[in-house]
């Protein structure tokens, strides 16, 4: 579903902040990017959802290439990242009706989504309040509802549990379980081995912008040699970080 | 598609969006200010034209008289000789001046002998008809009143018998043939005159083309600044604006429903300012309303367009307001200098977006506003917003514009790390002079050093000098001042060279100067160039006060600066005194008695406010900021001569600036430079150099700088031997040797001084 191919990105001819990216993520599968912050996760999750271009190489999402049909990709991802904000004079009920306007859904499946959602993360109480009055959890369960309101069949998540106490963490992870068992595509980076390690089929870690290592969590700890997935991660980490 | 442009524009209504920064509560402020300005000078004007009129001139309808300005002899003699009975019908009256081109003075003497047109001859006329080998024909200019029409038919029936008859009885008395040539060139002046008569209408056409489009301009710039700031840029500050980008709305969408968030918001305010202010003040008729609706709705879509335009290429609040508000600026500006036209503009204005807005207001106002003018603003407004739709599309498919990506601000800030890491960076001083105990922390290269130094004083006095004008032309754009004022501008302009524009700019600076309303704004301009450094030095600099000169730290320090202050206000006031008495033992001055009286104590007040900052601002941008600094890199010599170079530069644009005016002013600078150096503050200069202006101007009633003033105590003139070289001329005493015998006299007391006291440091 996604396939990212020798990918690089600079901010004005500077220094590579993502360099020689390749991997690909299938159907039903959760794929995980790790590493430390300022390694250019976000910067990868961006040109996958079209926030930003690759100054070289090629994204294709779906069969769809981000440089020339971002459109058509956009309604096929839900993307959350840390960055995105929810307007916090508006209420959850709004926000709904005001995606949904954008996804051009149309409003009997906006009202089903709604019930749907606020049922399953229990936004119910909250949907005439404020963003602002809410708590962090409820407003990324929030923010993760309205990523997927057009239910697409691709979905990149930066960092879905930072911040989170433990409870919503475990929802969260839960859901995303559920959605690569429902077929979708789930690209998802953090920096919590835990998650990586609980969820992924598959990680990439990343180090300086470029990808060290990649497989699941056992490849990586027979590759290292180490007995944990932590100190795997730091083996590679010490080998490829430059000073 | 619609939809989605809906729900974007519905956002601009959702978001709690006023008074969020500092920026829009001032401009807030500042426009609350300016309309009430506004009002409160139509107020005056109100008061001036129904209640406290007390001008009995005569009707101007029944006005027959002819003014007949330096009438030649010939003229005498062909009337004398009663050739014809051109002036049978008609009273003259006959007036001298050397000024026969100057419009406010016929002006003024029509109004005086109540006459309806005046003929004015060159003063050489007849010489030049007469003389044998004549090449040139003299000039016979007619001013006629334009407010009644029966007074262009009447000057022009006299004037076709007065031409042919006296043209004949010229060529007639020369004794050439009279089919050869015509003894003289006819010009004819049209001048405005208003009547009592017609003050009601002439009120009328002042609200619709001051009060009421300006109002409804400043409504709609801020509403527009307001939503529009919010509108994308707010979004992208307050992390929203990725969410939408991220659905599949095309970016035209995004700035379509944008652009009409922002419309219908600056609707808000006309819906309920246009009823009010249009029936308000009596303009009734539907046509004229429907069509200020119309102008108002195209003003407000090319601003929503504009700002959104703005608000695209910025990231917060802050900065797009801060980007708008040079447009909001200029602007006003396009409102004053559109406000100021009399009469019908040409037609290209009534095109021209902003500009061809405000005369489509006022116009219609009047009702003669024709549909083809409507037709054509219609055009260029939609095609300049539509250009500007799709300029920020364009915007919008940029990374640098829709990235609220941290990673790349985190790359950005790692870069600047490295570079303060980096120990080339590490800038040790060692300043070649040590002047205010300035020490340098950066490096500066040469040039980009002396640009900014040179730049800086003329940036800043360029920048709010212009707005302290804005403040008197508001001032004078009522009543007849106004015409007066700009007609005096108008002749200024015309009489002198095209080489001269700086000093026909002084020229009206002096006109002003005798201006309270302008001495207290120039005032404020000149506390907020104090202001300016002092933000440079704190904000910017992170240095202390004392390394301007102005230690004001502690209570002993504060103490001390006064006492500076008050020999500095001696110093000045001895030096400047010198000079007088030097013109006055060599005759050079004819001073005539006190002037000042009861009624100029309020402008001689506002005077001495002005001259407080006005020294100190010099002196805080010359000795107080560059010398300290400039030295620090050149040395105390270098920065002693450059600091002196500009400030002789800074007056070049006076009026009669010479080249022993530059040589004093720049002798003057060495000296408070020098002194500046000595006492190592700056409140001693400072109160020298507004001393010495004070004095000069309003004690003693002498030019300052080229700059004359008004609300003197003693009335100075310049006896008729006076010799320009000793007493300056009209650049005041500055330009002359008289002050800088003083000077130099000052300097050599003063490098004595020092020379003692450093002798007297040295140990042993």
């Amino acid at each position: 579903m996604i396939e990212v191919n020798h990918v690089y990105k600079q901010y004005r001819k500077a220094v590579n902040v993502v360099e020689d990216v390749s991997f690909s993520v299938r159907k039903g599968q959760i794929f995980g990017l790790l590493g430390p912050n300022g390694a250019g996760k976000t910067t990868l999750m961006q040109m996958i959802a079209t926030l930003l271009f690759p100054t070289r190489g090629t994204i294709t999402v779906c069969g769809l290439n981000t440089s020339t049909q971002e459109r058509e990709i956009r309604k096929n991802i839900g993307f959350l990242t840390s960055e995105v904000k929810l307007d916090p004079f508006s209420t959850p009920d709004k926000l709904f009706d005001f995606f949904g306007d954008l996804y051009q859904l149309d409003r009997a499946a906006i009202a089903a989504k709604k019930e749907e959602s606020f049922e399953r993360f229990g936004i119910g109480p909250f949907a005439g309040k404020k963003i602002m009055e809410l708590s962090t959890g409820m407003k990324q369960k929030i923010s993760i509802a309205i990523s997927l309101i057009h239910n697409p069949p691709v979905v990149i998540f930066d960092e879905p549990t930072n911040g989170l106490d433990i409870l919503t963490a475990h929802q969260v992870t839960d859901y995303l379980r559920e959605l690569g068992a429902s077929g979708h595509a789930v690209l998802l980076s953090t920096h919590i081995f835990s998650v990586a390690e609980a969820l992924c089929d598959e990680l990439a870690i990343i180090v300086d912008g470029r990808i060290v290592a990649q497989g699941s969590v056992l490849d990586l700890k027979e590759n290292t040699g180490t007995d944990s997935f932590e100190n795997a991660f730091f083996k590679l980490y010490s080998e490829h970080h430059k000073e | 598609m619609l939809r989605v442009i809906w729900a974007i524009a519905g956002r601009s209504f959702s978001r709690g969006t006023h008074f969020k920064t500092k920026v829009s509560r001032l401009t807030a402020v500042s426009c609350v200010l300016f309309i009430l300005t506004c009002f409160f000078y139509m107020s005056g004007f109100v008061y001036e034209r129904f209640i406290g009129s007390d001008d009995e001139s005569g009707s101007i309808l029944d006005r027959e008289t002819v003014l007949i300005v330096n009438a030649p002899e010939s003229l005498d003699n062909f009337v004398d000789e009663a050739v014809s009975g051109v002036f049978t019908n008609v009273d003259t009256v006959r007036l001298e001046t050397n000024a026969y081109y100057d419009f406010i003075s016929i002006n003024e003497a029509l109004r005086e002998n109540e006459a309806y047109m005046a003929i004015v001859f060159s003063t050489d006329f007849d010489e030049v008809v007469f003389s044998s080998n004549q090449t040139s024909r003299p000039q016979i200019i007619t001013y006629f009143e334009t407010s009644n029409a029966g007074f262009k038919n009447q000057h022009d029936e006299f004037m076709v018998t007065f031409t042919e008859e006296y043209g004949n009885y010229l060529v007639s008395e020369k004794g050439a043939a009279v089919s050869e040539y015509e003894p003289f060139q006819l010009i004819n002046n049209e001048t405005e005159f208003l009547s009592d008569e017609d003050s009601g209408q002439y009120f009328l056409s002042v609200i619709s083309k001051m009060v009421i489009p300006l109002v409804i301009f400043i409504a709609v710039l801020y509403s527009a600044m307001e939503s529009g700031v919010a509108a994308v840029a707010g979004e992208k500050e307050k992390g929203t604006f990725a969410a939408i980008l991220l659905t599949p709305v095309s970016r035209m969408q995004i700035v379509l429903g944008s652009v009409l968030g922002v419309f219908l918001h600056t609707l808000i305010p006309c819906a309920i300012l246009i009823p009010l202010l249009t029936i308000g003040f009596g303009f009734i008729e539907v046509g004229s309303i429907i069509s200020v609706v119309a102008i108002t709705m195209l003003l407000c879509f090319l601003l929503s367009a504009l700002i959104i335009t703005i608000s695209i290429m910025n990231k917060s609040t802050l900065s797009a307001q801060t980007s708008f508000l040079p447009v909001f600026l200029i602007l006003l500006v396009v409102c004053v200098i559109a406000m100021q036209e009399k009469g019908t503009p040409a037609a290209v204005y009534f095109f021209l977006p902003f500009y061809g807005h405000y005369h489509g207001i006022s116009a219609s106002l009047n009702g003669d506003y024709s549909l083809i003018y409507f037709l054509s603003l219609v055009a260029t407004s939609l095609i300049s917003s539509v250009i500007l739709i799709f300029a920020s599309t364009r915007l919008l498919r940029m990374e640098q514009f829709t990235t609220t990506n941290d990673s790349a601000s985190d790359f950005w800030e790692k870069l600047e790390l490295a570079k303060l890491s980096n120990p080339k960076k590490n800038y040790v001083s060692f300043p070649k002079a040590n002047i205010f105990d300035y020490r340098p922390t950066r490096r500066r290269g040469t040039f980009a050093m002396l640009m900014y130094h040179f730049s800086l004083p003329l940036f800043l006095i360029s920048l709010l000098q212009p707005i302290a004008l804005l403040v008197p032309l508001i001032y004078y754009l009522r009543s007849e001042a106004s015409t007066k004022f700009i007609e005096s501008i108008g002749s200024m302009v015309s009489s002198m060279q095209i080489g001269n524009i700086a000093s026909a700019v002084m020229g009206l600076f002096n006109l002003l100067m005798q201006d309270q309303v302008f001495i207290l704004a120039m005032s404020l301009c000149y506390v907020i160039i104090i202001a300016v450094y002092i933000f440079i030095v704190k904000k910017i600099e992170k240095n202390p006060l004392s390394t301007i000169g102005m230690p004001l730290h502690s209570l002993p320090a504060v103490k001390k600066a006064a006492v500076s202050y008050g020999k500095g206000l001696l110093l000045g006031f001895c030096m400047i005194s010198g000079v007088y008495l030097i013109l006055l033992l060599t005759r050079q001055l004819r001073p005539s008695g006190i002037a000042l009286n009861m009624a100029s104590v309020p402008l001689f007040l506002s005077y001495i406010l002005m001259w407080i900052p006005q020294g100190a601002s010099e002196e805080v941008m010359l000795r107080g900021y560059m010398l300290p600094r400039v030295g620090a890199k050149f040395g105390r010599g270098a920065a002693v001569g450059l600091t002196s170079l500009l400030f002789g530069l800074l007056h070049a644009g006076n009026v009669g600036f010479s080249l022993i005016a530059l040589i004093n002013l720049i002798l003057i600078a060495v000296f408070f430079a020098l002194l500046a150096c000595h006492t190592q503050e700056i409140f001693t200069v400072c109160a020298a150099h507004t001393a010495w202006n004070f004095a000069q101007g309003n004690l003693f009633g002498m030019h300052v700088s080229g700059a004359a003033g008004a609300a003197n105590v003693l009335d100075t003139r310049y006896s008729e031997s006076s010799l320009d070289w000793l007493t300056g001329g009209s650049f005041g005493p500055e330009g002359g040797l008289a002050v800088s015998i003083i000077t130099i006299i000052a300097l050599l007391i003063l490098l004595l001084c020092r020379h003692r006291i450093s002798n007297e440091k040295l140990p042993g």
